[in-house]
């Protein structure tokens, strides 16, 4: 089970209140989108559902494990079984794609026959293969866009977040990457949280609409 | 900022861009070309005796080569081995105050190694304070290995690591915190740290290893105090005892010429292509130590208290009366107001020059900006023995004794020497600039001069305020160049101790050491004090 819930999370930034109080049940292997302004706490939020941001209160549990209370981190954001994709993708750019893709599954005991079944699989659903051995920083945009949500989707996460990740992809790879995102949570069964400004995104992936602003939710 | 070989240059541009290039070429490259055509001639005419030797010395000077070449190596390796753990810990981690840990730690790069060496010799010396304490075997057993190659590999790599321990702590603050945020969603820290950080810094170490290696292979002032037989101190001896022009050329061209294939082969390894690795965030991602921080802090104060502390105690227990510290100020009053002026002086000039062939540099304004850079940095490497005979061949004439006998030599040796510092601290600052930034005011038609003066240097100054610091230290700590090139009674307070070291008393040399440290850190102190007051 990986629902994800959020009790009374505050987050201040200087002196600034980022989050004021969040309470937020996300079911789970359910859909969620969030949406709301610039500066509104979207990013922050997922950041701390990771754990690479810790609330200053409230508490955190993925499934049913208390993984964040009153400002400490109890689980290692390694332990938690989420997946991320960056807005800035943060791949990188020692790595090939292969290498990007491979690096978490190093890290799962797989063995080298089980990771490269997986790493074949997602490079042929994301129409990567080609590229298997480049460097991301040779991609376009919407290439490193795919290596991206392929290094988050070959470990299968037990929840996956996602910070804009269509911002540099045209409206055809859109559709295909909505599908395979899609196709990969029937098949694994994952709790899916995203950031978006695109509201048709929420449509498209029949998701859940969560509004933010000024650090408060509202309704969407 | 955009990089464009066909850029096209004003009039006044173009005028002082070439200016500056011609100035470092007159007092630097012309010197060392000179110094290398002198080479060929022995009694006014065509040899190759010189590299026959070179090609195959004498014992005694492959002896020197093969010391020299081990001093560098086993210090470059000394200090990599402590300076980029030190800086991962400083930089990296939530070790209690890290601040000023790095800021006691850097100190001894500030002063002349020299300095240090006599500190320790206070300390393991025969006579030293360990003796004192623990017997004289114990004195002679120290003695022993501080007069040779581990003592001054020991004294040059607390010298040095800072270069490498400040260059990581800056590399990590160029790593995008999110490449490593997204390994940490899959591992914990120290493999993050072994697949991620290191390899994205490591590739970028070269630079100051490289630096560590040329300053410890020209290093003359610490291998002599510690009688351990190199070829700057021969070529340096053969220049000042003997007056043996060729002798001192033949021991400085060995230098030379591994300075030149080292970077050449820095050159080959470092390309255009390298990987960027700045994404868009500012901050750094620390690595919270927990409990292991009070640890952490104690191995690292115990670094502290026996690189910096230890030394500096050794020095002040030594001068037993605050009357000596009277006697030691009036000897040198004369030399420290030299220090003081010819260190503005070349840091002034230094940061000028610098920014102006950075500015080359980093916009290619022409073809042959990259040789412009890799001339910077070859002259940087370059031992100050080299510098200084190459000045000496052409500016030792009848015709610029105007010139030669006076500080304006000293000022152009630094000139030579150290213009890289200010000028990659400054290409750094340039390349951050957004794009097009000057062509901008270019197309609204203000000229060059309104266009640097108003939003080239305002944007850059905190580049310029540091290059002048970096310059106004590698000046001021300077001794190579200014023994070798200063006019007779213009000396300054490093060169004096160390000329005045084998005749004086120890306790006035101790105390001479110490005024040399203030010197160095009050007005860095000041320096530092006001660019807060400016920037807040």
């Amino acid at each position: 089970m990986s629902r994800i819930c959020l009790e009374t999370v505050h987050y201040t930034h200087g002196t600034r209140d980022i989050l004021r109080g969040i309470s937020l049940e996300i079911p789970h292997a359910s859909r969620v989108t969030i949406v709301g302004p610039s500066g509104s706490g979207k990013t922050t939020l997922l950041r701390i559902i990771a754990g690479l941001e810790r609330p200053w209160h409230g508490r955190v549990f993925i499934g049913q494990r208390l993984v964040c209370a009153d400002g400490l981190n109890l689980v290692d954001p390694s332990r938690r079984g989420i997946a991320m994709v960056f807005q800035d993708l943060a791949l990188w750019p020692h790595f090939t794609v292969r290498e990007n893709i491979e690096f978490g599954l190093r890290r799962r005991g797989l063995t080298r026959l089980q990771r490269a079944v997986r790493i074949d699989d997602i490079l042929q659903r994301m129409q990567l293969e080609r590229y298997a051995s480049v460097f991301p920083t040779l991609l376009s945009g919407g290439e490193q866009q795919r290596v991206a949500i392929a290094r988050a989707l070959v470990l299968h996460p037990a929840v996956l977040l996602m910070d804009e990740p269509f911002s540099n992809v045209d409206k055809v790879l859109r559709e295909h990457l909505i599908r395979q995102i899609t196709e990969f949570q029937r098949e694994y069964d994952f709790t899916l949280a995203m950031v978006t400004h695109d509201d048709s995104d929420a449509v498209r992936f029949e998701a859940r609409v969560i509004g933010l602003a000024d650090g408060v939710m509202i309704p969407a | 900022m955009i990089s464009n070989p066909r850029r096209t240059l004003d009039r006044s541009e173009k005028t002082v861009l070439w200016l500056a290039t011609g100035l470092l070429i007159v007092v630097g490259l012309l010197p060392v070309l000179a110094m290398i055509g002198k080479s060929f001639l022995v009694n006014g005419k065509f040899s190759l005796d010189l590299y026959r030797d070179f090609l195959s010395p004498a014992p005694y000077r492959k002896l020197l080569l093969f010391n020299s070449v081990t001093l560098a190596a086993c210090t470059a390796t000394a200090s990599t081995l402590f300076g980029v753990p030190l800086g991962l810990l400083l930089g990296k981690t939530t070790i209690p105050l890290r601040g000023l840990l790095a800021t006691i730690l850097t100190t001894p790069l500030l002063i002349p190694p020299y300095i240090l060496a006599t500190a320790w010799h206070k300390i393991l010396g025969s006579h030293g304070l360990l003796a004192l304490w623990l017997g004289p075997e114990s004195g002679v057993l120290t003695a022993t290995w501080l007069f040779g190659l581990p003592g001054c590999v020991f004294v040059l790599s607390s010298a040095f690591a800072p270069i490498v321990m400040l260059f990581t702590i800056v590399q990590i603050r160029m790593i995008d915190p999110r490449l490593e945020e997204a390994g940490r969603l899959c591992t914990r820290w120290p493999a993050t740290l072994r697949a991620i950080t290191l390899p994205l810094m490591l590739s970028r170490l070269s630079l100051p290893i490289i630096l560590v290696f040329v300053l410890a292979l020209g290093e003359m002032t610490v291998p002599s105090l510690l009688r351990y037989p190199v070829l700057p101190v021969e070529s340096f001896m053969q220049f000042a005892a003997f007056y043996n022009f060729g002798a001192a050329t033949a021991s400085a061209m060995p230098l030379l010429f591994i300075c030149a294939i080292i970077l050449y082969l820095d050159g080959l390894m470092v390309n255009d292509t390298d990987r960027p690795i700045r994404l868009r965030n500012n901050s750094v991602l620390m690595i919270d130590l927990q409990v292991w921080g009070v640890a952490a802090f104690i191995v690292v104060a115990g670094i502290v208290v026996l690189s910096v502390v230890a030394p500096f105690f050794a020095l002040l227990a030594d001068v037993d009366s605050p009357r000596l510290y009277i006697d030691a100020f009036v000897s040198a009053r004369d030399s420290i107001v030299r220090s003081l002026a010819y260190a503005t002086a070349g840091a002034t000039v230094l940061t000028l020059v610098g920014f102006l062939c950075s500015y080359i540099v980093h916009l290619r304004l022409s073809p042959w900006s990259r040789g412009l850079d890799f001339i910077l940095l070859f002259l940087f490497s370059l031992p100050s023995g080299v510098i200084a005979i190459g000045l000496i061949t052409i500016w030792n004439t009848g015709a610029t004794q105007w010139i030669y006998s006076t500080p304006v030599i000293v000022l152009f040796s630094y000139l030579a020497q150290y213009s890289a510092l200010p000028s990659r601290l400054s290409q750094s600052a340039l390349s951050n600039l957004p794009p097009n930034l000057i062509d901008a005011a270019k197309l609204a038609g203000v000229s060059w001069f309104s266009r640097t003066w108003y939003i080239l240097l305002p944007l850059v100054k905190d580049a310029l305020l540091l290059s002048w610091a970096a310059s106004f230290i590698f000046c001021l700590r300077d001794v190579g160049l200014t023994l070798t090139l200063h006019p007779p009674g213009a000396d300054t307070l490093p060169v004096w101790i160390f000329t005045f070291m084998p005749n004086a008393p120890p306790r006035l040399i101790s105390a001479l050491c110490v005024i040399a440290v203030v010197i160095t850190l009050v007005p860095l102190g000041l320096f530092y004090r006001s660019l807060r007051r400016i920037q807040a």
